[in-house]
């Protein structure tokens, strides 16, 4: 399990992962890679992609890259790599991605003043000396760099609504101003030039969709629970193929509206994206669908998450971002923190369950045509059929060996088409009890016959006990293959495993 | 496949055991002919045969059920 990025901590939850019908997950990490990277410029003119913009955006690149924070490390084979806040390094590879010369360059201007980022402030700014010219930069979210520029009211608003707009699609956005200063030597948040602004993305991961198409092949609902923006959760999920219209989609007013009403598991039935969603929420989320009947499996990470996690049937865990508190209430954790882990996990657990059931189902009927050969002798008044220590062989011998390398097979092709099997199912189904039955019964009924008539036809009860510990051991041998599978048709399986 | 190196040694085992003297007195067993050999192999199969028709019988009528 572990070579797939999956760490059992408890290991009934290998099982419950293979019973698992519904995936509750986060978005941030999880779904989405966490690695913010620009995607538009857009200036009050124009929308640009980083291809389409050029050299004389020298002022934007510039704005980028100098008012940052973040580090930067030159790794032995020439690649840089950032550290810092997310959207720093953005902005930084932003640059770097246009012309590397951006990156050397910015070490060798003299900063003379500048304003850290601070949440509050929602912006930040620097005072740059750049071949004899001071520079001012400044960033941050868009109302507030705007009041440093020379603009009039109504395209400052202007600017806004188009803002909004981009927020709308799923964009997190920054804008960007600069000026020359002659005269000053400090910085001074007055009658800056607009930029522009850039609109970032958490761009999902690659293998995300392909996952919950998988994991939705496989009769299992994927919801996703983020605390982000209900536009850009229901953009990210339409991309995932999580959800299909904003009808699937609840926000924070109806969250909240849906808790005072009693949090009623009927309303939130169709729904697949949660957003802006309070720890508390996603635990009465996961509540409600376990009345629903799912067997829900919940990923977190933080603090918060821990309550969900202990309330899922299965919690899982972030190895790398999860916080400790977070790992322990859960009971696998995903190494990787990727949702794809989850899904073979699943296989994983369907697998072991089909195998334990194999295993059951050999021992089960072997043993049931044992008993129906020896009570038949009784009935009729035969030497017994088989000896003690004969039973024994075959029993622990060659049965054990079988059972060993059931339990070690391989999954069955179309596990993953296979809805999920009800959580309430025991093990024996009537699936099972009937092809112990049968299987049973046939193998007793037969060497049954076979020994009388080996006994009617003069044979001694020596060679009729050896011809027909031989025939059960023949029998074992070729019930292994029915034992492998409970609803493909052999040869169908067999044409396969010629192809080994 | 694994599983038929496995199930192939288990009958090999077997076998085996119906010559070695020691395993012989053991487990009371004696080496049988050839025609008896196949004889049993053929009812063995059988086992195959009837399994497969049960879960035809079974998908037939949960397909009709549907």
């Amino acid at each position: 399990m572990s070579k797939k990025n999956v760490i059992i901590r408890k290991l009934a939850a290998i099982e419950g992962l293979g019973a698992c019908t519904l995936i509750a997950s986060d978005k941030t990490g999880t779904l989405t890679q966490n690695k913010l990277s620009v995607e538009y410029f857009i200036s009050q003119t124009q929308v640009y992609d980083t291809n389409t913009l050029n050299e004389a955006h020298d002022k934007v690149y510039l704005a980028s890259i100098l008012c940052n924070e973040m580090h930067y490390e030159t790794s032995k084979d020439g690649d840089v790599n950032f550290f810092g806040d997310q959207v720093d390094i953005a902005l930084a590879q932003f640059a770097v991605n246009a012309n590397e010369s951006y990156i050397t360059n910015a070490k060798s201007y003299r900063k003379i003043d500048e304003i850290p980022y601070e949440p509050v402030n929602r912006f930040s700014a620097v005072m740059m000396e750049l071949d004899d010219t001071l520079f001012q930069f400044s960033k941050g979210s868009p109302e507030t760099v705007l009041e440093h520029c020379t603009l009039t009211e109504e395209t400052k608003k202007e600017i806004l609504n188009d803002v909004d707009a981009w927020a709308h699609k799923g964009y997190r956005t920054i804008a960007l101003a600069y000026k020359e200063s002659v005269d000053e030597s400090t910085i001074n948040l007055k009658n800056f030039t607009y930029l522009g602004f850039v609109a970032i993305i958490d761009p999902v991961r690659e293998e995300s969709p392909e996952a919950i198409k998988k994991a939705q092949e496989a009769g299992i609902k994927v919801v996703m629970i983020t605390g982000d923006h209900p536009n850009t959760a229901f953009c990210i999920a339409q991309e995932l193929g999580i959800a299909s219209s904003e009808q699937e989609v609840m926000n924070d007013k109806a969250l909240r509206l849906w808790e005072d009403h009693g949090a009623k598991a009927e309303e939130i039935k169709d729904k697949s994206v949660f957003s802006r969603v309070s720890p508390a929420q996603k635990m009465k989320i996961v509540m409600a669908y376990q009345t629903l009947g799912h067997y829900v499996a919940v990923t977190g990470d933080g603090v918060n998450d821990a309550p969900a996690l202990r309330h899922a049937n299965i919690g899982v865990a972030m190895g790398e971002s999860g916080t400790d508190i977070a790992k322990a209430s859960s009971d696998i954790i995903l190494t990787d923190d990727n949702f794809t882990s989850i899904v073979s996990g699943i296989e994983e657990g369907r697998r072991a369950h089909d195998n334990i059931r194999k295993v059951i189902y050999l021992l089960l009927s072997t043993g049931f045509a044992e008993l129906v050969l020896v009570m038949l002798s009784f009935i009729t008044g035969l030497p017994l059929p088989l000896l003690p220590v004969q039973l024994l062989w075959l029993n622990l011998v060659t049965n054990g060996i079988e059972d060993v390398m059931l339990g070690l097979e391989k999954a069955e092709p179309g596990l993953l088409k296979r809805k999920p099997r009800s959580p309430k199912e025991p093990i024996f189904n009537p699936l099972m009890l009937r092809r112990i039955f049968v299987g049973g019964l046939y193998i007793g009924v037969v060497s049954f016959v076979l020994f009388y008539f080996l006994l009617q036809h003069g044979e001694s009860v020596e060679s009729a006990r050896n011809i027909i510990l031989l025939l059960m051991v023949l029998f074992e041998n070729v019930h292994v293959f029915n034992a492998r599978t409970e609803i493909n048709y052999l040869h169908k399986s067999a044409t396969k495993a010629v192809c080994f | 496949m694994f599983l038929i190196l496995w199930v192939i040694f288990t009958q090999l085992l077997h076998i085996a055991c119906m010559h070695i003297p020691f395993m012989q007195n053991v487990l009371s067993t004696q080496p049988v002919s050839f025609d008896i050999w196949i004889e049993l192999a053929m009812i063995a199969i059988g086992l195959l045969v009837v399994m497969e028709i049960d879960k035809w019988i079974t998908f037939r009528s949960v397909k009709s059920s549907i």
